[in-house]
């Protein structure tokens, strides 16, 4: 078995004079669920696009299992992928079994497939059996699900799949997934701006911006490197939160504490020395400092610390 | 041909029929034929008698009916069915789906095509089975007239005719439809091709475009065009999977 699931190699692509995807490297473990972040435009659904082959790069070269993407290599990887691409396909004339037939009879597998894969996204047969024109913004994306685990893939992309759910959608989604993980068998690469979401199923993560991979490694690794907010629990939080303003020093009122968002990761400052200042400031505001608590970083911070990189970080060996 | 090539096309042809189903193609496909066959059963009440042996009302029939047919019906229905047939993918972007699935991306074109050719077919074989069913009812209706027999014969061979040489228009017309999303496009060219093929024969010029292939082939009885409406399709047809599947998928 191939070490990664999906490995590129300096992927770029153009449109005009638009960089859509400069010298990407990614590198998906296979077994691994892989949270694809970054802000709209950053080239996500670009690069998912250049992996599946729908658009060309023009330089640079994708591996899905070990083996290079090629005209000759196409089909035969492509039976090991599901896709859900944005918004999922569907023929809103036709009924959710007619959708995922017509899938079916393209892929060659058997009419039990169909059965199996509304059974995993929990879709009722007699939902199936309904016009998809009459379905909620949850089930169509629930379908395109179902459309995207029709082969029992080895490989899930999935390309903003929590678009337009509600708390209950995004539930079961993270249930699939969750799902997924536990069995192991299919490697998945989901883009999402639900950080949260994300951090709960993801093992592995790769952040972009401006159309280049910036970060990309192990959650637990990533999140390790990642120094989290600090909150002070004072006697005054505005006027400490005041005092740290006017001093420059970003920080916000979180009922009886303040909280210190970590130093950018491009800043000279290490959060020690930032925690210590604060407190400096607050105490000679005359404020009283009770605790200072330094908290466990969270996927969104670790985002938003990353928001300054232009240059790759890879913790993977 | 390769076996999974031709396994791929198979099932792409499969699925195409099932992503029509509920598409409304069958409005146009079965629609336009009956004005074309009411044409024709019109002709056919309005004679009083059928007098003398110069007299070949089969021959207005056919004329007036398969006519209209080949110079402007067919263009219409071949131009409304490529697009709704392409309509379906569109409207349910269905491409960037179609082209991750582990299927040749030709076998696509390929199955849409195939689905505008057996719908032009039906159609061609309802006007048929229309002008058929129109001289026989009269016949029985008004046996007074003393209407001929319906020449099946002739009937079929105007029909086997105008069909391969419909097949140039129904290459083009796909390709049109599945290049650019809008109805408009396709039945814009339909609209000036008929027209520029009016003017063209009206100045004796002949089969000049596509749009007069059929015209010209039932005027002369000229089975040489019905040789170039089926080489010229498949060289279309060719040039369209090639385009079409180099094409970035977009939607």
């Amino acid at each position: 078995m191939a070490q990664y699931a999906v490995q590129t190699e300096s992927l770029s692509r153009r449109y005009g004079d638009v960089h859509a995807v400069q010298g990407v490297d990614l590198a998906v473990p296979t077994g691994s669920v892989y949270g694809f972040l970054g802000p709209n435009g950053s080239g996500k659904t670009t690069t998912i696009r250049l992996l599946l082959g729908l658009v060309r790069p023009d330089s640079g070269h994708v591996r899905l299992f070990g083996t290079p993407f090629t005209p000759q290599s196409r089909s035969g990887l492509l039976a090991r992928v599901g896709a859900l691409i944005e918004e999922p396909s569907l023929y809103r004339g036709l009924t959710g079994i007619e959708n995922l037939e017509a899938t079916r009879v393209l892929r060659g597998l058997p009419r039990s497939a169909v059965g199996r894969s509304l059974e995993i996204v929990g879709l009722a047969p007699s939902d199936a059996a309904r016009r998809v024109r009459t379905y909620s913004q949850g089930m169509r994306q629930r379908l395109g699900l179902a459309l995207a685990l029709l082969p029992r893939p080895d490989l899930l992309v999935l390309d903003e799949p929590a678009n337009g759910l509600d708390p209950d959608g995004l539930q079961d989604l993270r249930g699939v997934l969750v799902r997924l993980r536990q069995e192991g068998r299919t490697t998945v690469l989901v883009s999402s701006h639900q950080l949260g979401e994300v951090e709960r199923v993801a093992t592995d993560v790769g952040v972009m911006r401006e159309g280049r991979l910036v970060r990309q490694g192990l959650l637990a690794d990533l999140l390790r490197q990642t120094p989290g907010p600090v909150r002070i629990r004072v006697r005054d939080p505005e006027r400490a939160v005041g005092a740290l303003a006017r001093c420059g020093t970003e920080a916000t009122c979180r009922g009886e504490t303040v909280l210190l968002e970590p130093p950018r990761a491009s800043s000279d400052t290490s959060l020690d020395t930032a925690t210590a200042a604060a407190v400096r400031v607050i105490v000679e505001a005359g404020v009283e400092v009770f605790e200072v608590k330094a908290e466990a970083p969270t996927l969104e911070s670790f985002f938003f610390s990353s928001a300054e990189e232009t240059s790759h970080t890879n913790t993977r060996p | 041909m390769n076996r999974s090539v031709l396994t791929d096309c198979l099932r792409a042809t499969r699925s195409q029929s099932i992503r029509l189903r509920g598409s409304g193609v069958w409005l146009p496909t079965l629609g336009v034929p009956a004005l074309a066959a009411g044409l024709a059963a019109l002709v056919l009440w309005s004679i009083e008698t059928v007098a003398g042996e110069e007299a070949d009302p089969w021959g207005e029939v056919l004329q007036a009916a398969f006519g209209l047919w080949a110079i402007l019906l067919l263009p219409l229905v071949i131009a409304l069915v490529a697009a709704q047939v392409a309509g379906t993918e569109h409207s349910a972007r269905g491409w960037k789906h179609l082209f991750t699935l582990p299927v040749w991306k030709g076998a696509h074109i390929i199955a849409a095509w195939t689905a505008v050719a057996v719908l032009t077919a039906t159609a061609t074989a309802a006007l048929t089975a229309g002008v058929a069913g129109a001289g026989a009812a009269v016949s029985m209706l008004r046996p007074e007239v003393g209407l001929p027999p319906v020449p099946v014969w002739d009937l079929l061979r105007a029909a086997t005719l105008v069909y391969a040489c419909s097949l140039l228009l129904v290459s083009v017309h796909l390709w049109l439809s599945l290049r650019w999303p809008s109805v408009g496009v396709g039945l814009g060219v339909a609209v000036g091709g008929v027209l520029t093929n009016v003017v063209l024969l009206n100045l004796g010029a002949g089969a000049v475009t596509p749009y007069g292939l059929a015209p010209m082939a039932l005027m002369s009885d000229h089975t040489g065009l019905a040789l170039v409406g089926l080489a010229g399709g498949a060289v279309v047809l060719a040039g369209a999977v090639v385009h079409l599947s180099r094409r970035d998928a977009a939607t």
